[in-house]
């Protein structure tokens, strides 16, 4: 397993409330994923960049500078979303019922061996999923 | 996002190029310009008679766009096509399809019964061989429109959603291809 599968894998391993993990590149192409059953990973690969472009362009119109974290609460569970650099975004899914510090604070933690990991893979030609 | 030059050059190499046929429009421009009532007469009664089209009008506007019809009929059976030529086909005449919410499905059939008209008048007025090569010529020349105006009407929709959203065209186009693969096998 390559370590940006790993770093993906360990993340949700070790968080039970993570059900998946997707990093998407800026046009919306799955890189690398790790979820606990199946998803279509095209799909959300698609949906988080789109959240990391909209947030992104919302933030710039309100003068904020650019988005650090996205938070979508819904119904049934919760998504982050992070820029990883300008050319990916990541997305964390959870259950609802999360202490969001935590998630947060562990995401955090490895988002610069993603960005790491996947300036690599942009730069090696490594097949994306 | 292509240019209309991208556009064209998209056209020619697929269709055929447009110089030849601009020689034999050239060739019988001046009989050809005086259909341009005839032209407009058959297009507006068209329109006019659906109401979806027709409701894309003002009221009192036909006199008022069957001479902008009649202008742009002139023109392009002039057989004179320079750069300002193709640019007004996108962005006057193009755009004006979007400023005014023409969809493609309209534009396109519209098209066509242009096509047609001209069809029937120039097997009127021309023995069959001259009129086949006159019609194939008409034909070329008003596909390169459609062309222009079907794609400038996509790409300033893509332009709408990109600039408000942040959305770049090729993750835009990404969200169509996983629609479309959705939507294989579904019906209506």
């Amino acid at each position: 397993m390559d370590r940006l599968k790993a770093i993906l894998q360990d993340l949700v391993e070790r968080s039970s409330e993570i059900t998946a993990v997707v990093l998407a590149t800026a046009d919306g192409f799955p890189v690398e994923y790790a979820s606990r059953s199946g998803i279509d990973v095209d799909r959300q690969a698609a949906v988080i960049a789109s959240l990391a472009s909209l947030a992104s362009r919302s933030t710039e119109m309100v003068d904020i500078g650019q988005p650090e974290e996205i938070l979508v609460t819904s119904q049934r569970g919760r998504m982050f979303v992070y820029r990883v650099g300008s050319r990916a975004a990541l997305g964390v899914i959870t259950a609802k019922d999360i202490t969001t510090g935590l998630i947060l604070l562990k995401v955090r933690q490895v988002l610069p061996d993603i960005a790491e990991e996947l300036e690599k893979v942009l730069t090696g030609g490594r097949e994306t999923v | 996002m292509k240019t209309y030059k991208d556009i064209l050059r998209d056209f020619e190499a697929i269709a055929g190029p447009i110089a030849p046929h601009a020689e034999v429009l050239k060739r019988y421009a001046d009989t050809l310009a005086k259909w341009d009532d005839f032209m407009a007469k058959a297009f507006y009664d068209t329109l006019f008679s659906y109401r979806p089209t027709a409701s894309v009008f003002r009221e009192g506007e036909r006199a008022e766009r069957e001479e902008t019809l009649k202008a742009w009929y002139r023109k392009v059976v002039s057989g004179e096509y320079d750069e300002d030529f193709w640019d007004w086909q996108y962005h006057r005449v193009g755009l004006s399809h979007v400023a005014r919410a023409i969809p493609n499905e309209f534009m396109l059939p519209a098209m066509s019964m242009v096509q047609r008209a001209f069809l029937e008048r120039v097997k009127e007025e021309f023995p069959p061989e001259e009129a086949a090569i006159i019609y194939a010529a008409f034909k070329h020349i008003t596909d390169a429109v459609a062309t222009l105006i079907a794609a400038g009407y996509m790409y300033t929709y893509l332009s709408a959603v990109s600039e408000s959203t942040g959305m770049s065209p090729t993750l835009i186009e990404r969200h169509a291809v996983l629609i479309a693969r959705r939507g294989y096998g579904k019906k209506g």
